[in-house]
């Protein structure tokens, strides 16, 4: 039979013998586990594992320094004999469930003996794309429309899972079918999210209350747990999810920092849990993170018990070891981010695998728990540690979106990278400079420096987004002030990118000043599916704020160019675009329904030295002419994308430039 | 007044800002978004078009679409081509409300009427005949006209699906070249050949009386949007039509050369009808058959017109600076120049242009080892000279970005034309396209007739001539002993005509090979980062040395590995795109 490539080790005779090789990684890494060649199993020991799944599997963040298999491997070496185990890593991020199929398929040539199925969290964004109210099809839209008609919101869900469940259940019978043919176990790994530290703030779709309600709401309920009072802010979030009907992850979030404040655990991880299963299909229009919610965990329980495969429920897993650790849900102890795991998970999650497979494998009399196995594995190096930290404050910084500031958290990792290894203090200085460069980052001297450096950073720790990424700039200032390095910090952010005399549009795409990742969220702002972008910036949240560089020594003006949303109501009525700049109000730019451009004066004593925020407040929203989301539906069966939730206003342009003198 | 032209959704969709009639700002859109031939609404150049010209959204007076939808409804209608979804005129100025914001008028005008405007609108002449000749607009494919003063007339088209573009892609599809892209590979691969299918040509296109010519249907199957040709043109012909990646055989260049002379022919004789109907004394050009700079060239040579003028960014690209001149027309009645002084378009230097500042600080951020050059031009160009006459391959980036299909000194990659090796090398290592494609040579336009047949400025590079040099100019010279070149003003391209200039004193050489900047399968470059990471893609055998404005960097110097880095980088960031956004096999008509 001729020998057929496994994932991306293509097939070759060396001495007769097939073997299948690799391609060298590229010097930004790839999603592949880095071992070079796979081999025809050929003696009874060590017994193979075939280990699959995504990058949460593929140790993204750490991987090739660390990775689950590895952990595995050495965990069931240490409990169950060195020459017993081997485990062969076919994991790899962007994992679909037809290149799971494909590669499980292909990894019978290498006859494994157990099969390990660690897969899940991208399910909500890889497998059902075309369900979107920014299909790249016309078919795709009008069917998403057609589901918005049946069930209103809950109607592409709905279609979403079905499908869904539809292409899992033909994976996985295919796979069980293989499985039982050459009479070897499969063990399926239930993934677990973070809940503690991951939230998905997502502004609310049309409703029939209307969206303006909602956000007055949401602004209650921050400012109730600001003020600490849980049980006021509570009651707004559930006001909320009576007007979204629990289709937005937003109040869910409310309620679960509610609940916490409150001391109810249970209450918060519900609400935590609620909050990601609303998140999980981009039902209005941003990306969601990926991760497993409730129904793909559900899905991936039941195709379990359905096939006989041994599972491994990890939220039950993680929950037994937050217990003992007291921690009240899983999060950045045991999470790098939404879903990918620390050093520490790793190491609970495959304690939880190798205890099944030591026991599937019959060699031990009593073989350990997993409690027992957790201490047993491969510590990451500090510069690996470090790295990974930066990583997830780089990651975090792309995707997170929470109520309230995020700067917290990437400090938190920043201050971690550099407990684990100081020396890694270069690299976020060099993480900055080549930020804020005239240029991508792969053509900076900085990018040079860090390629030689044993902090180097890959394609996944987000290297190559070419953004200001302002808030991992806040926290690494922050984190090295006590260094004494924010003058240089400050130096390497005005070499480049201040205002220049002839002054600088912060909104121009692809939106470099954007403070947050909210707006960029928009699949053609994203380059997604050969999608054109739009020549402006559509604001979906009250405010929308700009990274804005400059020493601070002179006062400057910006002119921005913006229209508010179409109503009859306010149609011709001049309104009021709030301007603020690092939190303080500086004044207000008139601004109608259609494009106007006015100037405004920030002096510079509003000014800090270095990295400023400023932050456009937009109007409230106008009363809603008809329902907009039937018009929206209505759009989406003739064929074209669709907004499927209001914008507070949209930006042409943000210039800013030194005053006159 | 400010209007803004726009081309999209057919072939290279591109932008243009006209402000009292004269011509601010344009640029193709596959310059920015680095997608080969890009045809999407060209949002990027659109944007670049306000800043260059400082205004913002609000002082925009009207935009002007470059076609008429509805009328090209009609054809798709009636062609039946299979379409994702219902035909949907609406399309063009949705998108341009929805995409651009654009909330004023918008004015379409007819596609050729476009090219026409376009070339007219350019040239200068107080009158001309004008046309326009391509694969199809609304229906029209070739249109005769005349211009004079503010106005156009038409006085005779042929429409859909007669067409001498149509017959050219459908050869240049034959010959297993992508459609839309290839045409120029034909072009160059004629002169190797014999005309010995002039018979079957001119049985796939006869030229009938006064404007008319007419294409034997039997031998086509691009109405039905299946492919270029049916399989009876393979019979007609004798022989299967070639597979892309196939040796390019005496027969193929037997094919090439014959429709280029029908081709040619039938140019001369509709021509020769107009000069009749107009009884004008100068022509102007556009449509992408005007881009077919042999045929130009014996048109001026041997048709009855004293002056030619071809519009730079003759193809689909430069269909928005016609709609725009037309809606300045229409709404002042006044003529648009264009040009500032309402002479002919000297330069097509419209696009985006950095400042030595700019390059100044990419060059700090990326510390790679450049030589600074400011406020020492003169040695800038003597440093780069030492490089050409060592035989390395130079990148030039100075100036504003061209608009149009041709670098003209702005983006261009520059090489000693007399090396023998050269055309290979660049063919070969830099370019990595077909060996028989020619380059063409940039003249200081004081000394062109020196060394060409040519007694005119070319400043398009849009006509060939006779090679009569002294020199031996072995890289620009094709096999029938012809050139393209561009005369080189240095009223126009000061430090351009200046390179040539310190060239020539120092080889006795005022020439230079001069071909687009780019490496294989991208758009010309556009700013300095594209050029950076052409560099570094190019491989290392490619780029010698680069000159960013005013610094010079050598490739021998860069870091170990740079290359390898930036390829590794570059494929994920451009994999969500796709290479080439026109289909190669087909004719893109929707």
């Amino acid at each position: 039979m001729t020998a057929r490539p496994i994932s991306i080790w293509e097939p070759r005779t060396e001495g007769g013998a097939t073997v299948w090789v690799r391609p060298e990684p590229g010097p930004f890494g790839d999603h592949y586990a880095t071992r070079r060649e796979l081999r025809p199993k050929r003696a009874e020991l060590p017994l193979r594992v075939a280990f699959f799944g995504e990058s949460v599997a593929a140790g993204y963040l750490y991987a090739p320094h660390l990775t689950p298999a590895g952990v595995l491997e050495a965990q069931l070496r240490a409990a169950g004999g060195d020459n017993n185990f081997e485990v062969i890593d076919l994991a790899r991020t962007n994992e679909t469930l037809a290149g799971l199929l494909a590669t499980v398929r292909a990894s019978f040539q290498i006859n494994p003996d157990v099969l390990v199925l660690f897969a899940g969290n991208n399910w909500n964004l890889l497998e059902t794309p075309e369900v979107s109210s920014y299909a790249p099809t016309a078919a795709a839209r009008r069917e998403m429309a057609g589901a918005l008609q049946a069930d209103g919101l809950a109607g592409p869900v709905r279609l979403a899972r079905e499908r869904l469940r539809t292409i899992a259940e033909a994976v996985f019978a295919e796979i069980a079918l293989m499985a039982r043919a050459v009479g070897i176990p499969v063990v399926v790994v239930v993934p677990e999210v973070n809940l503690a530290d991951w939230e998905n703030r997502q502004p609310v779709a049309w409703t029939s209350v209307g969206p303006a309600r909602w956000h007055h709401l949401y602004k209650e309920a921050v400012a109730a747990l600001e003020r600490g009072d849980a049980e006021a802010a509570e009651k707004a979030a559930r006001t909320m999810l009576e007007i979204d009907g629990g289709s937005c992850p937003t109040a869910w979030r409310l309620i679960a920092r509610a609940r916490v404040a409150l001391g109810d655990e249970a209450g918060a991880a519900m609400a935590a849990r609620a909050e990601v299963d609303a998140a999980a299909y981009p039902v209005l229009a941003f990306l969601g993170a990926p991760q497993a919610g409730t129904a793909v965990q559900d899905l991936l329980r039941e195709l379990s018990r359905r096939h006989g495969f041994f599972r491994i429920d990890l939220p039950e897993i993680f929950a037994a070891y937050i217990a003992d650790i007291g921690s009240p849900l899983p999060g950045r102890r045991l999470f790098l981010d939404y879903c990918h795991l620390t050093a520490e998970g790793m190491r609970v999650a495959m304690a939880a695998v190798t205890a099944v497979v030591l026991d599937l494998s019959g060699m031990l009399e009593n073989p350990p728990e997993w409690r027992d196995l957790v201490a047993h594995g491969p510590a990451p190096t500090p510069e690996a540690e470090a790295t990974a930290c930066l990583g997830a404050a780089i990651h975090s910084a792309h995707r997170l979106l929470t109520v309230g500031s995020k700067v917290p958290l990437l400090r938190h990792w920043c201050a971690a990278a550099l407990d684990a290894s100081p020396g890694i203090a270069g690299t976020l200085l060099d993480l900055v400079e080549a930020r804020s460069a005239p240029c991508p980052a792969v053509l900076t001297a900085a990018q040079q420096r860090n390629a030689a450096s044993p902090y180097r950073l890959l394609l996944q720790h987000g290297w190559q987004w070419d953004h200001l990424d302002a808030d991992v700039i806040t926290a690494i200032r922050g984190i090295l002030q006590s260094w004494g390095l924010e003058g240089e910090i400050d130096r390497r952010l005005l070499a480049f990118r201040s205002v220049p005399a002839a002054g600088i549009d912060l909104a121009a795409p692809p939106f470099f000043f954007l403070w947050e990742p909210l707006e960029r969220f928009y699949p053609e702002v994203m380059r997604l599916d050969d999608l054109t972008a739009p020549a402006y910036l559509r604001c979906p949240w009250p405010e929308t704020s700009f990274a804005l560089l400059t020493a601070g020594d002179r006062d400057l003006t910006i002119e921005l160019t913006a229209r508010l949303p179409p109503s009859s109501e306010t149609a011709e009525r001049t309104r009021e675009v709030r301007v603020s700049v690092n939190g303080q109000g500086i004044g207000s730019i008139p601004a109608t329904a259609r494009w106007s451009r006015s100037s405004l004066p920030i002096p510079k004593t509003a000014l800090a030295h270095g990295l400023n925020r400023l932050t456009l407040l937009w109007p409230d929203l106008p009363p809603v002419d008809g329902d907009p989301l039937a018009a929206a539906i209505e759009r989406l069966a003739s064929g074209l994308a669709a907004d499927l939730h209001p914008t507070f206003g949209e930006v042409f342009s943000l210039r800013v430039s030194p005053a006159a003198s | 007044m400010n209007i803004v032209g726009l081309s999209a959704f057919f072939h290279e969709s591109a932008c243009c800002l006209l402000r009292d009639g004269v011509l601010v700002a344009a640029a193709e859109e596959e310059r920015f978004s680095r997608v080969k031939h890009d045809s999407r609404l060209p949002v990027s150049a659109f944007r670049f078009c306000l800043e260059a010209g400082g205004i913002g959204v609000t002082e925009v007076d009207c935009v002007a679409y470059y076609e008429v939808p509805i009328l090209k409804l009609t054809r798709q209608l009636w062609s039946g081509i299979p379409m994702d979804g219902v035909p949907d005129p609406g399309r063009p100025e949705r998108m341009i409300r929805e995409m651009l914001g654009w909330e004023g008028p918008v004015l379409c005008f007819e596609h050729h009427a476009s090219h026409a405007a376009s070339a007219f609108f350019g040239s200068g002449f107080p009158e001309a005949a004008v046309l326009t000749v391509d694969g199809v607009g609304e229906w029209a494919t070739t249109t005769y006209g005349a211009g004079r003063g503010a106005a156009l007339e038409r006085i005779a088209e042929v429409e859909f699906p007669h067409s001498l573009g149509l017959l050219y892609s459908a050869i240049t599809s034959w010959l297993g070249f992508a459609v839309n892209d290839g045409e120029y590979k034909v072009m160059g691969l004629a002169p190797y050949g014999a005309p010995r299918f002039l018979d079957a040509m001119r049985r796939l296109v006869q030229s009938g009386p006064g404007e008319r010519f007419r294409l034997d249907l039997q031998y086509f199957d691009f109405i039905r949007g299946r492919q270029m040709f049916s399989p009876r043109l393979s019979e007609l012909l004798g022989a299967p039509p070639r597979q892309r990646g196939d040796g390019i055989t005496q027969l193929h260049m037997d094919v090439a050369r014959s429709v280029q002379v029908v081709l040619e022919e039938i140019l001369l004789e509709k021509v020769d009808w107009l000069h009749r109907q107009t009884g004008l004394s100068d022509l102007c050009m556009a449509g992408g058959v005007a881009l077919n700079v042999v045929a130009n060239g014996r048109i001026l040579r041997e048709g009855p017109f004293e002056r030619l003028f071809v519009q730079p960014a003759a193809g689909d690209s430069g269909g928005c600076l016609g709609a725009a001149a037309l809606a300045h027309a229409a709404m002042t009645g006044e003529r648009p120049g264009l040009s500032t002084d309402g002479e002919a378009m000297r330069h097509a230097f419209l696009g985006p242009r950095w400042s030595p500042e700019a390059v100044a600080a990419l060059v700090a951020a990326t510390g790679l080892p450049a030589v600074d050059f400011r406020n020492r031009t003169a040695e800038l160009l003597e440093a780069v000279v030492d490089r050409l006459t060592r035989g390395e391959v130079v990148g030039w980036f100075h100036g504003a970005l061209e608009m149009g299909p041709r670098a003209l000194g702005a983006r261009s990659l520059l090489a000693d034309p007399r090396d023998p090796g050269m055309r290979d090398r660049l063919n070969r290592l830099v370019k990595k396209r077909e060996a028989f494609r020619p380059f063409a040579p940039s003249v200081l336009a004081d000394h062109a007739a020196e060394h060409f047949a040519l007694d005119h400025p070319s400043p398009f590079m849009l006509e060939t001539c006779a090679v009569t040099s002294p020199l031996a100019l072995p890289a620009i010279t094709h096999v029938d002993g012809s050139a393209r070149p561009q005369t080189v003003d240095p009223a126009v391209a000061p430090r351009y005509a200046a390179l040539l200039a310190a060239f020539e004193r120092r080889t006795g050489c005022p020439l230079l090979v001069n071909t687009s900047f780019n490496v294989a399968g991208e758009p010309i470059v556009a700013s300095p980062v594209d050029a950076l990471l052409s560099l570094g893609m190019s491989g290392a055998s490619g780029i010698d040395a680069l000159v960013l404005e005013d610094f010079l960097l050598d490739r021998a110097d860069l870091p170990d590995g740079w290359g390898e880095r930036l390829a590794a980088w570059t494929v994920p960031q451009r994999s969500t795109g796709p290479r080439s956004a026109i289909s190669e096999e087909l004719y893109t008509f929707v």
